[in-house]
């Protein structure tokens, strides 16, 4: 055999095409995405809201253009009406339209899961990460600052903070915020203790990157995937904890937008008078349904994030 | 020709995101009684996947689409064979770790870390040798009754050989049960009219489910203080592991039973992995890169431990390995195995001193030797993706002398002696001149 | 010997702590360097050989300091003279040199180097591992591998670097068409070479090669031996060839060194080594090689038992109670290197009398 053949590395890759190998990656992640049809049914739940959420000044005109989150009403009567045709959800307690307050609280419900998950990954990723990546003291601490939050009892917590802050979703966010952090930050440390001794990490750091470069161009895109798989997935747990603690009393005041504020509004006609006992069914049903609908709908498109981007799944 | 086990056009495929890999494309071997018996190949060639095939623990991506295997050892007058196949999942329960048994590469990952050594080795007393265990257990109860005058021990014993008993007519039942399915099933194993098929099919159906143990058994076992005689099974147990362990020549067995296994060395783990596949003195022992892991040191005295109990306690050896080295050391017949074909089939000196196929050639010469040269020959290009495997003979695109037939055909096995095949058109075009 | 030395150990010491106990006391060391004297020359190839364990890639990493030295001093490409000098201050062991000697470790001994000394030598060194699946970042690109020294370094522009990474890749035998594509797109041969492209990136003098042949397979095994040969003649490179496979270091190496728990136990030509092996450990383990070859009957010497645990060495001789041939002296006094001829050293009480 002659010496040219040995010094050329094989060609056994074709060129398949053209593409940019992260654009041939999104490809083929997006075509597994659509392959499976319970992602297919996530989304179209997820775009159908985010569609409302979007028309909602045309599918509900707010009759007070400055703050359209305040449910329009007519008259103060408490009985509850029945769906109709104004009123094609029915009326709550003083009469407040469900279905302007359900459009509406779709805004909200976006911005609520939104800058939830958001500032509990910054937080949770900073110092997960920083926790570890440099290990030995700083992760000592670090982690057992965690510990600590975990060890905080979340209602008392949550209702002492809105105490502080006052009611409304500000505060649920902030108290939602502060308590939630602390599993991205598990997690990604938990991740990254298993990168720090591969050895492409070694590699980096004997050809002499810095600390930052190896986090960034190494650590972080290795082990975000997972992180972000939670986060998806607990878009709609954020929601529903949210919507819980409106139910609670601590969100926003009666006639604001907002689902969990609609349910609560409702709590004292969830049981209808004796001998029609399913009476008010549309103040419990419809919110709940909605809620249930929009927290399934990131459930599945969660789970087909994870399978798409999980190496261990998409890879033999 | 005396056969032990055989496989015929076997196909196995693996179903991936990435698409099916065809990693088995008819492969045909057979072994003979007493031998032990090669299987080399780099990664990714089927050897391993062969073996898992013949034992039928194939994993779930993966599929055995045809072919045939066939088991000579449980009716050794039987010419045909047993088509292993077309049988029943309990019967290859009873099969696997029985008359066969395996050994894998990672001694660590295959011990369970939280049993102890000594309930891991007698784990194949219990599924394979219980009526013996059952029978030794009262036997030993007996035995003591008789010397003992203790009236109120001997009434207990009295009572747990009792129990002991019952456990054994359960087990000698199913045991009739089950010889009576197979012998009907063997009687019409080649019929292929639709009634004995619906027949084989619930024969089959009913093997896997006669149980076992009946339920009154199942009960007194789960009785406090009344399932106290279980432990008479269990030092029954314990003598034999004890035995097998001193009988493999491993030091100081009475300590080593009582550890975990990540107490031990690794080569001291393959040891007791091996203990553990010899427990019910299998007619084929099959090893599946049972040193790769291991340091040359190490490696030679597991080596010359399989070359002892091959001459005392076990039959055959398949061995599988990618070392050339391990093979001219152990085996006496060599296939040699590329991208799920085999090349080329030889006894051991055959092999080595005069290689056929074109593959062969390549990889004997690309090992460094003892007597090693400036440069070491090397086969051009890579081991295909069997996702998209090359037409006809696989190794045509790194094979110096392909031919246009290669590309097209695959060949067929040319025999070049009784002892020497190889399957490579080289061979087949001479044959024709 | 009239070569120049590049990298010159002087009893180097690797200890892991083992903490134990509630509080994490320290409580032994795991000794996977002790005490080890080495030198490698300009242009050569040491192999290390040894069993798992036995500390040959604990030596190699510390040497790079890819892992902190624990004791010892590394001069890596130092005057000569200077060295010497140096060593005599230090083995006088007088007090009042204390701070010449710190003074002029910390100009020479690589294990007293400051951050930014270490970093700008990390250009002259580099390292090929074991397993390329997991020494190549699945997530990057190969051309952003193979030109991650570079851009670490800052040593050229950008348009330089794609020339280097352009010649680079050829010399290694990939093409263009690879640059964008991820690693596990290669199969192993060729992802073992993107790793070697990456130590010779930024025109190194010394790389170290972590048992780079073992996860590969035979046919693909050869194709890389026969590159990195090659490619140490054209670069004029020092190879540390760290591996268990004796046949494997036999064809690469001009010098071996073997190690067993942490100790060099005999260093010597290639050739010198194989034919006239003088430590009975060294015999042994040639003995043990499974040669691709039948019709070959050789006496097989079959070691009792298993490497001892490194937490706790033997006393004397590390070797003693695998060794056939210990007598008392072996159990008390740990044996010195001792010259045989020329380059080859053992460290045996009896190597006179038993080969």
């Amino acid at each position: 055999m002659s010496n040219e053949q040995i010094d050329k590395a094989p060609e056994a890759i074709e060129m398949k095409s053209k593409q940019h190998p992260k654009l041939q990656e999104f490809l083929f992640s997006l075509k597994r995405f659509l392959k499976n049809p319970l992602s297919i049914i996530g989304l179209t739940i997820i775009i159908s809201f985010a569609l409302i959420a979007v028309f909602a000044p045309i599918i509900a005109p707010p009759y007070k253009t400055d703050n359209p989150y305040q449910i329009p009403h007519k008259g103060w009567a408490q009985e509850p009406q029945p769906p109709s045709v104004e009123n094609p959800f029915g009326t709550m307690p003083e009469q407040y339209d469900i279905f302007y307050g359900m459009v509406w609280g779709t805004r909200n419900a976006f911005k609520i899961g939104f800058s939830i998950v958001f500032f509990n990954l910054i937080i949770g990723l900073a110092l997960g990460t920083i926790a570890g990546y440099f290990g030995g003291i700083v992760d000592e601490i670090i982690m057992r600052i965690v510990d600590l939050f975990y060890a905080l009892p979340f209602l008392v917590v949550a209702m002492a903070l809105v105490v502080a802050l006052g009611r409304g979703l500000q505060s649920i966010i902030i108290v939602m915020v502060v308590l939630g952090w602390r599993q991205y930050a598990r997690i990604i440390r938990s991740e990254i203790l298993v990168l720090r001794d591969k050895d492409y990490i070694q590699a980096a750091r004997a050809s002499g990157a810095s600390h930052l470069r190896v986090i960034f161009s190494h650590i972080l895109p290795n082990s975000i995937y997972s992180v972000l798989i939670v986060a998806s997935m607990s878009v709609g747990t954020a929601i529903l904890t949210a919507a819980a603690l409106s139910f609670l009393g601590l969100g926003s005041g009666v006639g604001y937008a907002d689902w969990g504020q609609i349910v609560s509004t409702c709590r004292n006609y969830i049981v209808g008078p004796p001998g029609n006992r399913l009476a008010y069914w549309f103040l419990v049903f419809i919110p709940g349904f909605v809620i249930s609908l929009f927290v399934l709908g990131w459930n599945l498109l969660g789970d087909a994030v994870r399978d798409v981007f999980d190496p261990k799944m998409r890879r033999k | 020709m005396d056969k032990l086990i055989e496989t015929k056009e076997l196909y196995t495929n693996f179903y991936t995101y990435e698409g099916t890999v065809r990693a088995l494309n008819g492969v045909s071997l057979s072994m003979k009684p007493g031998e032990t018996y090669g299987l080399v190949g780099e990664s990714g060639c089927g050897k391993s996947v062969s073996v898992r095939s013949m034992m039928r623990i194939v994993q779930s991506p993966g599929k055995i689409e045809s072919g045939q295997i066939n088991l000579f050892m449980s009716d050794k007058d039987h010419q045909k064979g047993i088509d292993i196949l077309k049988r029943s999942e309990t019967y290859m329960q009873s099969v696997r770790g029985n008359s066969i048994s395996m050994i894998f590469q990672e001694a660590s990952s295959s011990l369970n870390p939280v049993l102890k050594i000594g309930d891991q080795v007698g784990e194949s007393f219990v599924f394979h040798r219980h009526e013996e265990m059952v029978k030794e257990a009262i036997d030993r109860l007996l035995e003591k009754s008789e010397k003992s005058s203790n009236g109120l021990a001997n009434f207990f014993r009295n009572i747990s050989v009792k129990l002991l008993q019952s456990e054994l007519n359960s087990i000698e039942k199913y045991d009739l049960k089950v010889a009576e399915i197979d012998k009907e099933l063997l009687e019409i194993e080649d019929n292929e009219d639709e009634a004995s098929i619906a027949r084989k099919h619930s024969l089959n159906f009913w093997r896997d489910r006669c149980q076992e143990y009946n339920f009154l058994i199942k009960i007194q076992r789960k009785i406090p203080i009344l399932n106290a005689y279980q432990r008479g099974i269990g030092k029954a147990i314990r003598r034999n592991v004890l035995q097998l362990l001193t009988e493999l020549g491993i030091p100081n067995p009475s300590n080593i039973i009582d550890r975990y296994p990540h107490e031990l060395s690794g080569g001291m783990q393959q040891r007791i992995v091996i203990a553990i596949a010899l427990a019910c003195h299998p007619e084929l022992l099959i090893a599946d890169e049972p040193t790769s892991n291991l340091d040359v040191t190490i490696q030679a005295q597991i080596l010359d431990m399989i070359k002892d109990l091959k001459k005392t306690k076990i039959s055959s050896v398949l061995f599988i390995t990618h070392d050339l080295g391990v093979i001219a050391e152990v085996c006496d017949r060599v296939s040699v195995m590329y991208a799920g074909d085999v090349c080329e089939t030889a006894t051991v000196k055959d092999l080595f001193k005069n290689p056929q196929h074109p593959y062969t050639k390549g990889l004997l010469n690309s090992v460094p030797k003892v007597e090693q040269g400036e440069k070491l020959a090397t086969i051009p290009g890579v081991v295909p993706n069997l996702v998209t495997p090359p037409s006809g003979c696989r190794f045509h695109p790194r094979c110096p002398y392909a031919m246009e037939i290669c590309k097209n055909e695959k060949p067929e096995i040319f025999e070049l002696n009784d002892e020497h095949s190889t399957s490579c058109h080289l061979y087949s075009q001479k044959e024709d001149k | 010997m009239m070569k120049e030395t590049l990298i010159d150990i002087r009893s180097l010491k690797k200890y892991y702590p083992v903490k134990g106990g509630i509080f994490r006391k320290h409580i032994a060391d795991v000794k996977a360097v002790d005490d080890i004297d080495l030198q490698i020359h300009k242009g050569e190839c040491l192999g290390l050989v040894g069993e798992s364990g036995c500390g040959k890639t604990t030596l190699g990493k510390t040497l790079l300091n890819i892992h902190k030295a624990t004791e010892g001093r590394i001069y890596f490409d130092q005057d000569k003279n200077e060295v010497e000098e140096l060593e005599k201050l230090i083995a006088a062991e007088n007090p009042d040199n204390l701070q010449k000697i710190n003074k002029l470790r910390t100009k020479m001994d690589m294990t007293q180097y400051s951050r930014k000394a270490i970093s700008e030598l990390r250009r002259r060194m580099q390292i090929v591992f074991q397993d390329p699946s997991h020494s190549l970042d699945p997530r990057m690109l190969v051309k952003k591998i193979v030109a991650e020294p570079l851009v670490c370094q800052k040593l050229l522009g950008a348009e330089e670097i794609q020339v280097r990474l352009q010649q680079i890749m050829e010399t290694v035998g990939l093409s263009k068409q690879h640059y964008n594509r991820y690693p596990h797109e290669f199969s192993g041969g060729q992802r073992q070479r993107i790793a070697v492209a990456r130590a010779l990136t930024t025109h190194p003098d010394l790389i170290l090669m972590d048992e780079p042949t073992s996860a590969l397979d035979v046919s693909v095994q050869s194709q890389i031996l026969n590159l990195l040969k090659d490619l140490q003649k054209q670069f004029n490179l020092t190879y540390i060839f760290v591996t268990h496979h004796l046949l494997v270091v036999k064809f690469i190496s001009d010098r071996i060194a073997v190690m067993y728990l942490g100790k060099i136990v005999e260093i010597g030509k290639t050739k010198a080594v194989f034919e006239n092996a003088k430590h009975p450990y060294t015999k042994a383990l040639l003995s043990a090689i499974p040669v691709p070859d039948p019709e070959t009957e050789k006496e097989r010497i079959i070691l009792e038992g298993d490497v001892p645990n490194p937490i706790d060495p033997p006393n004397g001789c590390r070797f003693h109670p695998r060794c056939s041939y210990a007598v008392d002296i072996c159990k008390k006094d740990l044996p010195l290197m001792e010259n045989v001829d020329g380059d080859h050293s053992v460290a045996c009480h009896r190597w006179k009398e038993i080969f």
